[in-house]
């Protein structure tokens, strides 16, 4: 797949500089952001604009491919039709104004604000998270992660345990990716068409594919296991961390921002502050 | 924590055992399925300081040795001592410390997910300071040349500037005996020639330093102090390289290939030119051109 | 079966952070039963130039002819400079849709070739390259026996599972499940590499057998005594580039080739030289291993 889509691009970019923590919690206070109501629906969609509009600017500062993400993803438009189709039948609020008619189905400005939000809300999310993904390595979303966690080793639960796996396997897709390619070579240079074909053929490829694959895998693991423990791996020991990180001016800037824009969008949630009444301008109210 | 006392308990020598040796293997048997061995009774003292080549084909029994050195296999039968000390379930991991192997893929070996990272692994798993592991990364990696990549993911680097780094993360725990199992068997000859260079350079810095080399290479074999041979699990040659590879027909009967002035020297001998015994390619050079 | 690669530039990632030239505008032609090694350090681009061979990769830009089947991608335009390959690939593409039956006649033998094996007997296995390319089972069947018989694999191993061979096994079956689409021209990627010196002294023998029947070889590796005894033609890589393309026995004696380049000849070779620059008149044309060094010495000796 050639999808840029959650990809880490190695650039050098102060997002890319910033401690992966602070980028985790400002990525999860920037998606409760856009969950929280401002107001009239006007409001509300306005709100999106203006977060749409600053990560835009923080994508192009991280070189996050913003557009390019949207393109890719074919599979979002079917959904956002979907979802559409789905509030037409089954959530057309009946009691309503009614906005237009499709045919002779009556369509009401319930239903379309709900979709305008679903859809706003999905642009924004996948926004964020991409912004956060792209600038963001996987090993030091994994750490982030742990650290996150971290209060759970109180309870028991083996926090480390768990973020030694998955920074592993974060590790280990990219050598997954190579074998998975050179073995669909290897298959494709004994006949193989893994892009045409009858769905019996398709099978067969697949299968052609997978198994090499987990053989591979298979081995890999156990000899990564050996050298885990050469190193003197123990899981049940106590580990020092090695970070790399040191706070710099970015994460200081990352932190103010972060809070700044959260205090905004508190302030904005909870005064349900109508900007358009203060400027004087009398919009139809949709119900 | 262990206590000190308790880990000086774990660590205590057994006197039987020569105060010079590194690795004191006695007896040692292991097979990976029930009722068949692949090593069997295995007796050898490598010495302190000594560099010693294993060979053997493919099957032998070479990596299946280095494991069950290091405590990652666990022997049937038979005894192993590091230092003198005898390996037991409880102190493995700590004789661990002692030892740095270094496997032959370069990518299943390769835990970081930077050349920094993977270094550092070794010292987090000793629970070195955080603050001191910066410094003996970037010297260690200095050590193998790969300190301008850093940062570098792995699947950005070559084959060779892998091992290198695997050599760097084995060698950041400062261990007294360096197994490298084949570690150039999968690299191209520049990376085959760094990987030889890296070993001989750490063994010139460190003349205490232990060295168990298994190789395929004959040349790479001939550097060392001690040759030995495996074949089926057993020991057949041990000894200096120069008598060692005297043994050719021995060596040909097990598919072990042999230096290249024994196989020319064997050729003219087999077409009816004796040229006597000799040692080396600059000896055989000498007697032709006579 | 003659290839020819005009101006043929590959670019891996393009217009990515880990944009990468893996071959730079080379033209190359590999004759009618040819027996070619290609030479040169990993990231040469050697990988990449065998993956053009039977249209695993399409060029970013360039023409390949292989005996007719035609993969031109010249008509890329160049925009600011770059190369833009998207949309004339995508237009391509579509006319490439035979590209099976150049698989057929071009059959390359990946690195550790061993890992493609997946079916649950031997005989199957082989058997599974001609009956994609639309052989009937019983044909398949005696293509595969053929092939197994070729490198050394007998009856008794055909209704075993593949997996439980030993490494050197499975690599023979591995070749022979290319070998049994019966190639016009092979291309092998590193095949000596974990062989003993008696796997590798088979395997080799086996090729040549091939290369006698009419295939055209081209391999590449870094076993220099391979391309010594063997190779007909040697190719030298460089970033993507061709640095030498002459005959193994020129290559090892050009003066720039061993004074440039990481990559030494064999130490037979070398062994000839030096007896020759202390004056034994060596014949090093007739030096491919230690056997013909041998009585090349004692030729000289009976002389003198």
């Amino acid at each position: 797949m050639n999808t840029p889509l959650g990809k880490y691009q190695a650039y050098k970019t102060p997002l890319h500089r910033m401690d992966p923590r602070i980028k985790f919690i400002a990525m999860i206070l920037f998606m409760v952001s856009v969950f929280l109501s401002y107001g009239t629906p006007y409001m509300n969609l306005t709100i999106y604009g203006v977060i749409l509009l600053l990560l835009i600017l923080l994508s192009i500062l991280g070189r996050a491919s913003f557009f390019s993400v949207f393109r890719s993803l074919a599979g979002l438009w079917v959904m956002v039709v979907f979802i559409l189709i789905l509030n037409l039948f089954f959530n057309n609020n009946v009691s309503g104004d009614i906005a237009f008619h499709i045919g002779s189905l009556p369509v009401y400005w319930y239903t379309v604000i709900n979709v305008l939000y679903i859809f706003s809300r999905l642009v924004l999310v996948i926004t964020i998270s991409n912004l956060f993904t792209a600038t963001t390595k996987p090993m030091e979303m994994t750490s982030a992660i742990e650290w996150l966690f971290y209060p759970l080793t109180l309870i028991k639960i083996p926090v480390h345990k768990f973020a030694m796996a998955l920074s592993l396997a974060l590790r280990f897709i990219p050598t997954l990716q190579e074998e998975t390619e050179r073995i669909q070579k290897a298959q494709a240079s004994r006949g193989i068409d893994f892009k045409q074909g009858k769905f019996k053929d398709k099978i067969t490829s697949l299968i052609s594919l997978i198994i090499p694959l987990f053989m591979s895998a298979f081995t890999t693991s156990g000899q990564l296991a050996d050298a885990m423990e050469a190193r003197g791996y123990d899981p049940d020991s106590k580990r020092t961390k090695y970070k790399t990180n040191r706070f710099g001016s970015v994460d200081v800037f990352g932190i103010l921002f972060t809070a700044l824009y959260l205090g905004a969008m508190i302030y904005l949630a909870v005064m349900k502050y109508d900007l358009y009444t203060y400027l004087g301008l009398v919009l139809p109210a949709l119900k | 924590m262990r206590s000190k006392k308790v880990t000086a308990k774990l660590l205590e020598r057994d006197p039987h055992i020569p105060e010079d040796s590194a690795i004191y293997l006695e007896n040692l048997s292991f097979g990976y399925e029930e009722n068949r061995l692949n090593i069997h009774s295995v007796s050898v003292d490598i010495k302190k300081g000594q560099s010693v080549s294993f060979i053997g084909h493919n099957g032998s029994g070479k990596s299946t040795i280095a494991k069950l050195i290091d405590g990652i296999l666990v022997q049937n039968s038979g005894d192993i001592y590091i230092f003198g000390v005898k390996m037991t379930d409880d102190n493995a991991l700590l004789l661990r410390k002692w030892i740095g192997l270094v496997f032959q893929n370069p990518d299943s070996q390769f835990i970081g997910a930077t050349v920094r990272d993977d270094i550092a692994f070794g010292l987090e798993n000793e629970c070195v300071p955080s603050k001191d592991m910066d410094a003996i990364v970037k010297h260690c990696a200095s050590l193998v040349g790969m300190e301008d990549y850093l940062d570098r993911a792995p699947n950005n680097l070559s084959g060779g500037q892998k091992q290198r780094v695997a050599i760097a993360g084995a060698i950041a725990r400062s261990p007294r005996i360096l197994i490298l199992d084949e570690a150039g068997a999968m690299l191209d000859p520049r990376g085959k020639k760094e990987i030889r260079e890296i070993i001989r350079e750490r063994k010139a810095a460190d003349p205490d330093l232990t060295i168990l080399n298994i190789t395929h290479e004959i040349d790479e074999a001939y550097d060392a102090d001690r040759v030995l041979v495996l074949n089926s699990g057993s020991i057949i040659l041990d000894g200096k390289p120069e008598v060692v590879f005297a043994n050719d027909t021995l060596l040909k009967q097990i598919h072990l290939d042999i230096p290249f002035a024994h196989k020319l020297a064997n050729s003219l001998r087999e077409k009816g030119l004796d040229v006597g015994p000799i040692n080396n390619e600059k000896e055989l050079e000498e007697i032709l051109c006579r | 079966m003659p290839i020819n690669l005009s101006h043929v530039t590959y670019i891996y990632d393009l217009h990515r952070p880990s944009e990468k030239m893996a071959l730079n505008d080379l033209s190359l032609v590999f004759e009618d039963h040819t027996f070619t090694a290609l030479i040169g350090q990993t990231g040469s681009g050697k990988s990449t130039l065998i993956q053009q061979l039977n249209g695993l990769l399409l060029p970013t830009y360039g023409k390949i002819d292989i005996n007719g089947y035609l993969i031109d991608m010249t008509l890329v335009t160049k925009k600011n400079g770059k190369i833009d390959s998207g949309a004339m690939k995508a237009k391509h593409r579509k006319k490439l849709k035979d590209i099976k039956s150049l698989r057929k006649r071009v059959g390359i033998i990946f690195q550790f070739p061993e890992y493609q094996i997946f079916e649950e007997t031997v005989l199957k296995d082989v058997a599974f390259g001609p009956k994609n390319f639309g052989k009937k089972e019983e044909e398949a069947l005696k293509d595969a026996k053929d092939a197994l018989r070729l490198v050394g694999i007998d009856e008794s191993y055909y209704e075993r599972s593949p997996f439980e061979l030993s490494g050197g096994e499975k690599r023979r079956v591995a070749i022979a499940g290319i070998l049994a689409l019966h190639p016009d021209v092979l291309v092998l990627d590193e095949p000596t590499v974990g062989l003993d010196a008696e796997g590798e002294s088979n395997l080799m023998s086996l090729l040549v057998s091939l290369y006698e029947k009419g295939t055209s070889l081209i391999l590449s590796t870094h076993n220099m005594d391979v391309v010594l005894h063997y190779a007909k033609r040697a190719i030298v890589l460089e970033n993507g580039k061709v640095v030498y393309d002459t005959t193994p026995l020129e290559l090892f004696q050009s003066k720039s080739f061993l004074e440039n380049s990481s990559i030494l000849p064999p130490k037979v070779f070398c062994f000839a030289m030096d007896l020759k620059k202390k004056g034994l008149p060596i014949d090093l044309a007739k030096v491919k291993d230690v056997d013909s060094l041998a009585d090349e010495i004692l030729r000289v000796k009976k002389v003198s």
